[in-house]
């Protein structure tokens, strides 16, 4: 350590806080904060206020009385969160799992959905792809927008959006 | 405290913690009655009034229960909750909007404000509530970073890397503004000021 932080901090040793100038202040703000070990050695220090202070502070302190207290008790009684249960762990467990659970199963479905119907070449990041062969149950159209075809299967309805070609 | 009754200590409020982490309401109101006098102390300096402070701390206790899972024990449970006790008073004087003698940006330069120090009456009664009516206006007067570093190292029960730790600051920061808000206590209450040599 140079020469001023060692003046520095044996004038700290010595007169305390109050012993130092402002610009002494800042260096050794600067040097406990840059210098973790010489820091160290000063972190376990209780802070105290001197004499004329402490007796200042103390009397001017009035701490709550009792029923204060447990005014203040039964409010942060009611304002906590429910008081944990065995099955509410299993509650937040769910609510972890479901929002993940719902995102595969729109994956899984997507991924039906591409790799169930016929390779048409559609773009391999673009789930649909333009239908191949199908019966045609129902049409309905909205004026110019797009065209709503109902294609019934066997065992489901499919729901078919063809969109118009742009000019 | 010996390095092994820490431990027992240490050991101990790990048991507590998780208690209460569980819900425990024996567990919760133990912890309640531990530290509700040091988490008053420092919000009555920050805030200055009792009725604001008794706020914070029911305030800061419901939010420490809330989060008793997210606590890491890398600190005590007292420091980390001191640091939801500071932040709850210092965003309660922000909202209150408090008319400082000295601007809430104000440099650690600045020259102190006044404060009226009249000659002190001689009913002892009198001049005990004469003083703490200076202090408190004194206190008042400090920045914010300031009166959150004054207000822990006033309880006189922290450490200097606790004060630290709760402020989330460096230790050589911490005692910057300790020397700066004292000095401008000492300006302003020349008798609380330590004597001369």
């Amino acid at each position: 350590m140079s020469k001023t932080s060692d003046d520095i901090l044996a004038k700290f040793a010595r007169d305390g806080l109050d012993g130092l100038t402002p610009d002494e202040v800042n260096l050794l703000e600067g040097l406990l904060n840059s210098r973790p070990d010489v820091a160290q050695e000063l972190e376990p220090t209780v802070a105290r206020p001197d004499e004329r202070l402490a007796a200042a502070l103390q009397a001017d302190e009035q701490l709550p009385s009792d029923a204060a207290w447990q005014n203040v008790w039964d409010k942060v009684e009611t304002g906590a969160a429910p008081v944990a249960t065995p099955g509410s762990r299993t509650l937040r467990l769910w609510r972890v799992l479901a929002p993940v659970t719902a995102a595969a199963a729109c994956l899984v479905m997507v991924l039906m959905w591409q790799f169930g119907g016929q390779d048409t070449g559609a773009d391999e990041f673009w789930p649909l792809s333009p239908g191949g062969t199908f019966e045609i149950h129902e049409i309905e159209t909205y004026g110019d927008a797009t065209f709503l075809i109902a294609a019934g299967g066997e065992e489901s309805v499919d729901v078919i959006w063809v969109l118009e070609q742009e000019s | 405290m010996n390095s092994v009754n820490r431990s027992a200590v240490d050991k101990s409020e790990v048991r507590l913690l998780q208690r209460a982490r569980d819900g425990d309401r024996d567990a919760r109101r133990e912890l309640f009655e531990q530290h509700r006098e040091i988490a008053y102390r420092v919000a009555l300096r920050v805030t200055n009034r009792p009725e604001d402070a008794l706020d914070v701390v029911q305030d800061a206790f419901i939010r420490a229960f809330d989060r008793l899972g997210t606590f890491n024990r890398e600190s005590g449970f007292r420091t980390w909750f001191l640091r939801i006790v500071t932040n709850r008073a210092l965003d309660l004087i922000r909202a209150r909007k408090v008319r400082l003698a000295v601007p809430l940006d104000s440099s650690d330069d600045d020259p102190a404000p006044a404060v009226s120090s009249g000659p002190a009456p001689p009913d002892a009664g009198m001049q005990s509530s004469e003083l703490g009516d200076r202090l408190r206006t004194a206190i008042d007067a400090l920045p914010p970073a300031q009166r959150a570093v004054f207000s822990l190292y006033a309880t006189g029960e922290l450490t200097y890397a606790e004060i630290a730790e709760a402020l989330d600051i460096p230790v050589g920061t911490v005692m910057s503004r300790l020397y700066h808000a004292r000095r401008r206590l000492h300006e302003l209450l020349p008798d609380l000021a330590p004597p001369d040599g």
